[in-house]
């Protein structure tokens, strides 16, 4: 049998795992424990099967990925495997549009024009060809509904290096993206399940792609979005998601300024202090629910952990955190 | 002959239920709480799965190098013996919501204890 890594062939002895056999040839691959528990040894596979044994413990949407864990892993057929960091190759896009949905949010949407595959809720590296400046952006759109088309959702930060040449660009200019990436993504299996998706800013763009796909895969259980922002610009989409509510029950949608102290009227119509709060008062018991956090790390890590104490499995909570990328200041450590 | 806790919690399968009680009292436990703050949680409960699974005499790779270097930037912030006792407490509240005996928690807490000079760098 042969396993490929980085344009590496190599035959695997009988009863040899992926990590052993990598190793063996002078591969630098990390691991630990060696038995399938601490996750250190994660590889994705490209090309070819691999045992549902050698995916235990990962989360189901890694699982549809390819993820699995090399040290458990014995192969019962040809297998091509990459790093789970590798993006594969550079996709060439052009600008259709970008519209501004608030002073500082731009909707923007890109044709693809090579192959590329997404499940609504994954993010993308968007690149500058002229120098490959790289950020990351969730993707908004669903590729059953918006086919070539991809949406973005762009806070627009001033001095914000990539945010403020999107901006200029005009219809046809060229982007490249590579991708797509990231965890947070619908699965038939969470079809009965309930879900909450909570996002803060433009936070809310992968949950609005999965918000669509849950619906139009059919989904039973209940669906609940918190929109939270700092001040009520940070709010948009507020029709869009109000005309899907109305079309389909039960979803249910709450908007919310953290920046305000709770019970405040200056937030109406806005709801106001912490979202973690509301959300608990509202839904006492997560455990079975799948949570989609979304947005800046802080909040996203502060909700994750509070969600978890409250009885949510861990491995049901999908987290997008996005940070943002800051010049590395002389003699201070570089932020990545 | 006497099975390990282990075995006697059920093995691998028991481990995910013990590292769900665990890692929730270590988060909520402010003594030590903020030392898992900017974690990664899941790749922290894959470690503390990891780590439950040893110090119940279950099969693991880990080295005392391993606990030692995988400590030291907490040690750098201040990590010190009463955080480590702190630690060995929630387990041994975790083992007896598991239904263990003392007698064999305070064995538990003795692996447990083996550890403490490479944690904490001393």
């Amino acid at each position: 049998m042969f396993l490929t890594y980085k344009d590496h062939k190599i035959i695997l002895q009988e009863g040899q795992s992926v990590l052993e056999a990598l190793l063996e040839t002078g591969e630098s691959i990390s691991y630990a424990c060696k038995q399938g528990v601490c996750q250190s040894c994660v590889l994705k596979t490209v090309s070819g099967q691999v045992p549902t044994a050698s995916q235990v413990g990962l989360k189901p949407t890694q699982k549809e990925q390819g993820y699995f864990l090399s040290c458990l892993c014995k192969p019962e057929g040809d297998l091509e495997v990459v790093d789970c960091d590798d993006l594969g190759f550079k996709v060439p896009t052009s600008v259709v549009s970008l519209e501004k949905l608030t002073p500082s949010i731009y909707k923007v949407r890109l044709k693809i024009e090579g192959d590329f595959a997404y499940k609504a809720g994954q993010y993308i590296n968007l690149i500058r060809p002229s120098d490959q400046l790289t950020r990351s952006y969730s993707l908004a759109s669903v590729q059953a509904f918006d086919t070539e088309e991809i949406e973005l959702h762009v806070k627009v930060f001033p001095g914000g290096e990539m945010s403020n040449w999107l901006m200029s660009l005009s219809e046809k200019d060229s982007v490249e993206i590579m991708g797509p990436m990231g965890d947070c993504f619908y699965l038939p299996s969470f079809k009965d399940k309930n879900l909450l998706l909570l996002g803060y800013g433009t936070g809310l763009a992968p949950l609005y792609g999965i918000l669509k796909d849950a619906l139009t895969q059919g989904h039973t259980g209940d669906i609940h979005l918190y929109h939270w922002g700092n001040t009520p610009e940070d709010l948009y989409y507020q029709a869009e998601i109000d005309s899907i509510v109305s079309k389909n029950a039960p979803v249910f949608y709450k908007t919310g300024l953290e920046a305000l102290e709770k019970d405040s009227l200056e937030a109406a119509p806005h709801l106001s202090g912490e979202a973690c709060v509301v959300i608990q008062k509202d839904l006492t018991d997560l455990k079975d629910w799948k949570i989609f956090l979304c947005g800046g790390e802080a909040k996203v890590n502060k909700a994750r952990r509070i969600f978890y104490l409250a009885g949510a499995d861990l491995s049901d909570i999908y987290a997008d955190a996005f940070f943002t990328w800051q010049k590395p200041q002389v003699g201070a450590e570089k932020v990545s | 002959m006497t099975q390990t806790i282990y075995e006697q919690l059920g093995g691998a399968p028991a481990m995910d239920a013990a590292v769900d009680i665990f890692y929730r009292k270590v988060l909520a436990d402010d003594r030590i709480s903020r030392f898992f703050d900017g974690v990664d949680m899941d790749a922290q409960r894959a470690k503390q799965k990891s780590f439950l699974t040893m110090a119940f005499g279950g099969p693991n790779n880990y080295t005392g190098q391993d606990m030692r270097e995988g400590h030291k930037h907490l040690v750098a912030k201040g990590l010190n013996g009463t955080h480590f006792d702190a630690v060995v407490e929630n387990l041994g509240n975790t083992l007896s919501e598991l239904g263990i005996k003392d007698d064999l928690i305070a064995q538990v807490a003795a692996v447990a204890e083996t550890t403490r000079n490479d944690v904490l760098n001393l």
